[in-house]
């Protein structure tokens, strides 16, 4: 692939017995061009592979933006209240609508406070999706730098398609809240 | 050319103080949760940033860089690094851009100076009565430091700053590292005849370098400065020496030579992956000197980690392999998983792109020894490492950068620039949606 160099000093005198591989090498040597054209062949593929890659998640996350901007207006529209420290979590297994979207009410949430959670699917209309149920997630003793676990064990109160899922394994612990925004099927319309 | 150099600049000034000011306003998701340092500046930006602000900034950015870059060799040099020098003061005096990298780093050094705490077996949450805690990104909060022992020890000293002050010093030191790549990038593109103004243009005012690296004062910063210092040792004489027409020879030792092995070790005690350019520099420069400072930098700086940290300092082997089973919505790992039907990278996916990653570093490496050059080996290789990591951030795929900018092969700087406009392709899809709330 590659011829020395026509021109190539002579070695240091240090070096002059070693064998020509294996001495010092200052300079590049030019190769004959056809690993080169082979090379370059390679490189351009697989550049137009990474850029259809890429062109095509872009496509796949802009429908996606739109959904969960739906998401978050439609939790705040049903809750009452702004969200805060959401936690939206996708169907990525079999590219459905479903998310879940869980928020605190208050900023700084203190230790033990429940999240509450719906569980939007469908399409975006007029900037909002229904919800369908939910439940209060539980994230006792944990604080905002501490990531809350969706997990059975700690979702308590659900109500609409929630508890047909049997998504709740927790009861409701005292004095916390058990208020069931969305009624299930019956009552989409409060996603509105 | 007058004009066209001025709307590039305009471009690049513009776009950054757009995102500096926007963005000194605070409570911006492209801000992370940090000390509110830059009140001052409040009132000179029109709104807060948002996405799509800020990705219309980074686009129109990437505009005049372009402009800049097809217009750099017939540029004024001073000219060239006024414009670097007011886009480097807009970064400098503007808040914490996009990561909360920066707050690890302080953590790890306030845990050792402060609380006696060893950042390579502790993690922030151990220390979460200090006040730099708060402003750790969640995913960080337990994890032990994966930096090296030389740059722990190098950060230990900002501990003492403060939070504010500590931020301002890593400011300092990034901004610092960032003038000597552009000196070694300078020095090297003129030792191998290339146009020094074109290398300063790609290297410096690369979006990537500017808004992403810079903003967020990376560590990658220090570790590409030590990686060109070794190419500058190996390839470029000593600027008197140069003119008188003499060689740095110490007996059979080749002091710079010994001097470039030992800087891409101590680079990599600043961050592992630099280690990869080592194989290239001792297969293409076949200096005994190089393995012998290399191998002596190896010894110091493990017995100064293990006398310091213990064992757990020195195992960045560890780290490596912790880091690497991350994944990241940008890699490229990510956008082929979804573009071949599947939801996300699997376990399988790792050791397939490892594999990968191993069969480019052999074919380079063996195209190094029969002759091609070492550094575009090297810049081959990290450009491999960014694209076959599953967890990519833009301050990962700079590496290259500076090699590309300094080799006579123009196919990896074309390679570097396309991975780049890709990742910042990737960034657009807010542009296309509404602004999430």
């Amino acid at each position: 692939m590659s011829t020395p160099a026509p021109n190539a000093p002579h070695p240091p005198a240090a070096v002059a017995g070693w064998r020509q591989w294996l001495r010092p090498r200052s300079d590049e040597r030019l190769g004959r061009g056809e690993v080169r054209l082979i090379e370059t062949v390679v490189l351009v593929l697989v550049g137009v592979f990474l850029a259809v890659a890429t062109i095509h998640d872009v496509a796949r996350q802009v429908p996606m933006g739109e959904r969960l901007s739906a998401d978050l207006e439609s939790w705040r529209a049903i809750v009452g209240v702004p969200y805060h420290n959401p936690l939206i979590e996708q169907d990525v297994k079999h590219y459905t609508t479903r998310d879940i979207v869980c928020a605190d009410l208050e900023i700084g949430k203190p230790l033990g406070e429940p999240q509450v959670c719906l569980i939007f699917t469908g399409p975006v209309r007029d900037r909002r999706r229904v919800a369908y149920g939910g439940f209060h997630l539980l994230a006792e003793g944990t604080d905002v730098h501490e990531p809350v676990l969706d997990v059975p064990k700690y979702r308590y109160a659900c109500w609409g398609t929630a508890v047909a899922e049997g998504l709740c394994e927790a009861k409701a612990p005292p004095r916390f809240p058990t208020k069931p925004y969305v009624d299930g099927f019956s009552s989409p319309p409060l996603a509105a | 050319m007058g004009a066209l150099a001025a709307i590039a600049a305009i471009a690049l000034v513009g776009a950054l103080a757009w995102i500096v000011f926007d963005g000194a306003k605070g409570a911006s998701p492209l801000l992370p949760y940090s000390p509110y340092f830059t009140g001052w500046l409040r009132h000179v930006g029109p709104g807060r940033l948002t996405y799509k602000s800020f990705l219309y900034a980074l686009l129109v950015f990437c505009v005049g860089y372009g402009m800049l870059v097809g217009l750099a060799s017939r540029l004024p040099t001073r000219w060239v690094i006024a414009l670097l020098a007011v886009i480097y003061l807009l970064v400098f005096i503007g808040p914490v851009l996009i990561s909360t990298d920066v707050f690890s780093y302080l953590a790890y050094a306030r845990m050792g100076v402060l609380h006696g705490l060893n950042p390579y077996t502790r993690a922030p949450f151990d220390a979460s009565a200090d006040a730099i805690y708060k402003y750790v990104g969640t995913d960080w909060i337990h994890t032990p430091t994966a930096y090296g022992p030389v740059y722990t020890l190098l950060s230990y000293p900002l501990a003492l700053l403060g939070v504010v002050g500590g931020i301002w010093g890593m400011k300092v030191v990034a901004l610092a590292s960032l003038v000597v790549i552009l000196w070694l990038t300078w020095r090297c593109a003129q030792v191998r005849g290339l146009d020094r103004r074109l290398a300063l243009v790609l290297v410096g005012a690369n979006p990537l370098v500017v808004i992403y690296t810079l903003g967020g004062e990376h560590n990658d910063l220090q570790m590409v400065a030590l990686m060109m210092a070794a190419v500058a040792l190996t390839i470029a004489p000593p600027l008197r020496k140069a003119r008188a027409g003499e060689a740095g020879r110490i007996g059979w030792l080749d002091g710079r030579e010994a001097w470039a092995g030992a800087a891409v070790v101590a680079g990599a005690m600043v961050k592992a992956t630099v280690a990869v350019m080592l194989p290239f520099m001792v297969v293409g420069r076949r200096r005994v000197s190089a393995v012998a400072g290399a191998t002596a930098m190896v010894a110091g700086g493990l017995l100064i980690g293990f006398a310091v940290f213990g064992i757990h300092g020195i195992n960045l082997v560890s780290a490596l392999n912790r880091d690497s089973s991350f994944v990241s919505t940008d890699s490229f790992a990510t956008e082929i998983a979804h573009l071949l039907g599947k939801p996300g990278v699997f376990p399988v996916d790792h050791t397939i792109l490892k594999g990968m990653l191993v069969i480019i570093g052999i074919y380079v490496l063996w195209r190094t020894w029969r002759g091609y050059d070492w550094v575009a080996g090297s810049g081959w290789a990290l450009l491999a490492v960014a694209v076959t990591t599953t967890w990519l951030l833009a301050w990962y795929i700079i590496w290259p950068l500076p090699l590309a900018a300094v080799s006579r092969d123009r196919r990896l700087l074309w390679a570097v620039l396309a991975i780049q406009s890709l990742f910042v392709i990737h960034q657009t899809a807010p542009l296309f949606g509404r602004e999430l709330g």
